[in-house]
């Protein structure tokens, strides 16, 4: 387990199981800069890479998610959150991760959809190479 | 009787876009995040996007309002001339939307089988990346301002190479 996982772990609470941890690439002041995504049963959170043990930038539940899409802007692609209040920037990355991204985008969506935990398990699997990668 | 000459419209159609009057719209965000735009004394839209018309050859001038659907609202020549809350607005919409990093320095460069590995400093921090093709796909914008293309579809720009530092300059001259 490494440094950032143990500190991301301490903020779930004891019933939530990690199923998803990926950096980007482009951290919150939109600079260069590794910045956690952590997705749980409940909650998606993002962590900045030098402050994890500080708790999450963002954290959205899950059963508030509407929809979360990708979008395309110039040079990176925005993950977007959709509740019923509000639109939430999640992440950003550059294009060199926009597949990575667009991938969780989607699984993330399906499972905003389908309100089950099934699909956030059959998610982890399918981005177990891509999270080797991403870290 | 002499027939009457027929009258020629301008244009064959009416151009696509409007210029918005910056004196008369207020942009803001509202409490779900959005950004909003009102016209004043017409209507509201409680979604719009703010592009550059000209990104690379004016990029302070000529902002494109799009609505949610992406259609074009109208564009404002000149941002400066909004009122200082919608100016902010702007420029943070705009901001986020274009992410091309400013090369500084250009740290190390090196060939090999045709891939060539930059390590830079840009406005957005150290960045690595691979550049294929770069004589061909680098683009010249003129009075030293380039665009390089990397393997992945991210561009990085040098503002002026020749105002870089001597070293950077030299290593750029050996692929370009």
């Amino acid at each position: 387990m490494t440094d950032h996982e143990s500190q991301i772990r301490r903020f779930l609470r004891p019933s939530e199981e990690l199923i998803l941890l990926t950096y980007t690439d482009i951290e919150r002041g939109r600079s260069f800069g590794r910045r956690w995504l952590a997705v749980t049963g409940e909650r998606v959170m993002t962590f900045s890479d030098d402050g994890a043990a500080d708790g999450p930038e963002v954290e959205v539940p899950l059963d508030e998610v509407k929809s979360v899409k990708p979008v395309h802007l110039v040079g990176q692609l925005v993950l977007e959150a959709e509740t019923k209040t509000q639109k939430v920037e999640v992440l950003r990355c550059s294009n060199s991760m926009s597949e990575k991204f667009g991938k969780v985008a989607k699984s993330l969506n399906d499972a905003a959809k389908d309100g089950t935990y099934k699909k956030l398990v059959e998610m982890q699997s399918k981005l177990s190479s891509i999270t080797a990668v991403g870290g | 009787m002499e027939p009457q000459s027929e009258t020629k419209p301008v244009m064959d159609r009416e151009p696509d876009f409007v210029f918005l009057d910056p004196k008369k719209l207020k942009l803001f965000k509202d409490n779900s995040g959005r950004l909003r735009l009102t016209l004043e004394r017409d209507r509201s839209y409680p979604e719009v996007k703010v592009v550059r018309a000209f990104p690379l050859s004016d990029p302070d001038h000529y902002l494109g309002l799009l609505n949610a659907k992406d259609r074009v609202i109208g564009l404002v020549a000149d941002p400066g001339e909004l009122d200082e809350d919608s100016r902010k607005a702007a420029a943070d919409a705009v901001g986020g939307h274009y992410f091309v990093p400013v090369v500084r320095r250009i740290r190390s460069l090196r060939e090999e089988f045709g891939a060539i590995y930059f390590d830079v400093d840009t406005d957005r921090g150290r960045r690595e990346f691979v550049a294929k093709g770069i004589r061909d796909e680098m683009e010249d914008l003129g009075e030293g301002e380039l665009l390089i293309p990397d393997v992945d579809g991210n561009r990085y720009r040098i503002a002026d190479w020749r105002r870089l530092d001597g070293k950077s300059r030299r290593l750029l001259e050996r692929v370009v």
